[in-house]
């Protein structure tokens, strides 16, 4: 996972639009997690790529760069391959499926951080926790105000030969780097911490969680793509029966 | 060291445990820290320190978590808060499964538990000058690590999945072992554990090189009598 990842990931939550984009978080999360039941569940290979086809069709309905999902998806994809090549002596079959069942949770993932910005999960993960809801607040925040300066001096230290000679000095050239990043960091947060404070932050955020809404037209995509998993599966399941 | 097992490959009484235990341990961590919001933003910042750090490339086929240094700094109860939003952050990027984050919090947080105690109490013992308190980091990461090395073992042996399928300690395609699907468990600890341990020794020194380095310039962040 590359710091540009990140960026390119918030980029395209924050800067696209489409019904999958304007659907409700709560609804997304909850069709998403229906969606993955349906993918470990599933023992079907063919059931497994037509929720491949699903899934990137809502991608591609939600004018997400498929290309370039893909991409990130490979290293997900390298770990389920291995799986697959372990089972490659009991059964082929079983040896495909795991590694669709890998490729499919994966592409589901992105799909959902992809349309989903992570400052609209937060009020989401407040009401099962404040404390892990300010967290993630305040690292979503630190995270990019990190990032540039990360990028910078990450550029300037590959010019400069950091990452060249012995592993010794290598080692030691990352621990400077680190160390430099590190107290950066530090001093950051606390400016923001005593901002925060002089605006009255007390360990809690006094404003109140996304106000539930009525169930609007988009709701009813992520709502589509749970439903169909849900038909795959049962397709598989029945297939399966059958043969 | 972390586990990366994609989803629908563990068995779900395994995974679905290791959610139960680490809720527990993140809902009791909750009460512990209530109050602390000061420490709740450097918990922040070592979220943020944590996803950044695993982007420095090594030159070798392993990355950093700084999760022993995330002990250190945060304690053992905002440690476990920290290391379950980096690892549910990780996870929806597809580093690991959906699935494996509870698993993950439990394996990473056992590095912030060793590492915080360790270093605690060795600096309690040797003293807390710069060297020691940099070699007392470097030894503390070094332990916590390869502890979690032998626990990612003890739960591939656990789940009776094949060991070749949780490969911890990033081995990328350069260290893959060819014959993968004959791997018995020691073949596995033959293989991964000196992958690991060599990976544990480079973030070890790196956290012990930070420290000397943090207390020159920030001595207020570790606590030591230089």
């Amino acid at each position: 996972m590359s710091l540009s990842t990140i960026y390119l990931v918030d980029y395209y939550a924050n800067s696209l639009d489409s019904p999958m984009h304007r659907a409700s978080v709560t609804v997304k999360m909850i069709s998403t997690i229906m969606a993955l039941g349906c993918i470990i569940l599933n023992t079907s290979l063919l059931s497994l790529v037509l929720q491949l086809f699903l899934i990137i069709g809502f991608q591609a309905a939600s004018r997400l760069p498929i290309r370039r999902l893909l991409l990130w998806a490979i290293y997900p994809t390298f770990f389920g391959a291995l799986f697959a090549l372990s089972q490659a002596q009991y059964s082929i079959e079983l040896s495909v499926q795991t590694l669709l069942r890998a490729v499919d949770a994966a592409l589901l993932m992105l799909l959902l951080i992809n349309t989903t910005p992570y400052a609209k999960i937060i009020p989401l993960i407040r009401k099962f926790s404040k404390t892990i809801s300010n967290l993630a607040f305040f690292s979503y925040r630190f995270f990019f105000l990190f990032i540039d300066e990360s990028e910078k001096r990450l550029t300037a230290f590959r010019v400069r030969g950091g990452l060249l000679g012995p592993l010794g000095t290598k080692i030691r050239n990352i621990a400077k780097l680190i160390g430099l990043l590190f107290v950066s960091y530090i001093e950051s947060g606390e400016e923001v911490y005593h901002a925060v404070k002089t605006r009255g932050y007390r360990g809690m955020f006094s404003t109140e969680t996304v106000a539930g809404r009525e169930m609007t037209r988009n709701d009813y995509v992520p709502i589509l793509l749970a439903l169909f998993s849900v038909v795959i599966l049962v397709v598989g399941i029945v297939g399966r029966g059958l043969s | 060291m972390h586990i990366h097992i994609p989803d629908g490959v563990l068995p779900v009484w395994l995974w679905v445990l290791g959610y139960i235990v680490s809720i527990i341990l993140v809902a009791f961590a909750i009460r512990r820290v209530r109050g602390e919001e000061r420490k709740g933003i450097l918990a922040a910042v070592m979220v943020a320190v944590m996803l950044v750090v695993q982007s420095i490339p090594l030159g070798v086929p392993y990355h950093i978590n700084l999760s022993a240094l995330t002990g250190i700094m945060l304690g053992p109860w905002w440690s476990i808060i920290a290391i379950l939003v980096t690892n549910a952050v990780q996870a929806s990027f597809g580093h690991g499964g959906v699935t494996i984050i509870g698993l993950n919090t439990i394996v990473v947080w056992s590095e912030a538990l060793i590492g915080y105690y360790l270093f605690t109490i060795i600096q309690k013992v040797v003293g807390r000058s710069r060297a020691k308190s940099s070699l007392a980091a470097g030894f503390s990461t070094l332990v916590a690590l390869i502890f979690s090395a032998f626990l990612v073992v003890g739960i591939v042996a656990v789940s009776g999945i094949d060991p070749t399928q949780a490969l911890g300690p990033h081995l990328h395609e350069q260290s893959l072992p060819g014959g993968v699907a004959q791997i018995s468990l020691e073949v596995f600890m033959i293989l991964v554990l000196p992958i690991a341990i060599a990976g544990a020794f480079i973030e070890s020194l790196i956290t012990g090189l930070l420290v000397a380095y943090v207390i020159r310039v920030k001595p207020s962040l570790v606590s030591s009598e230089d």
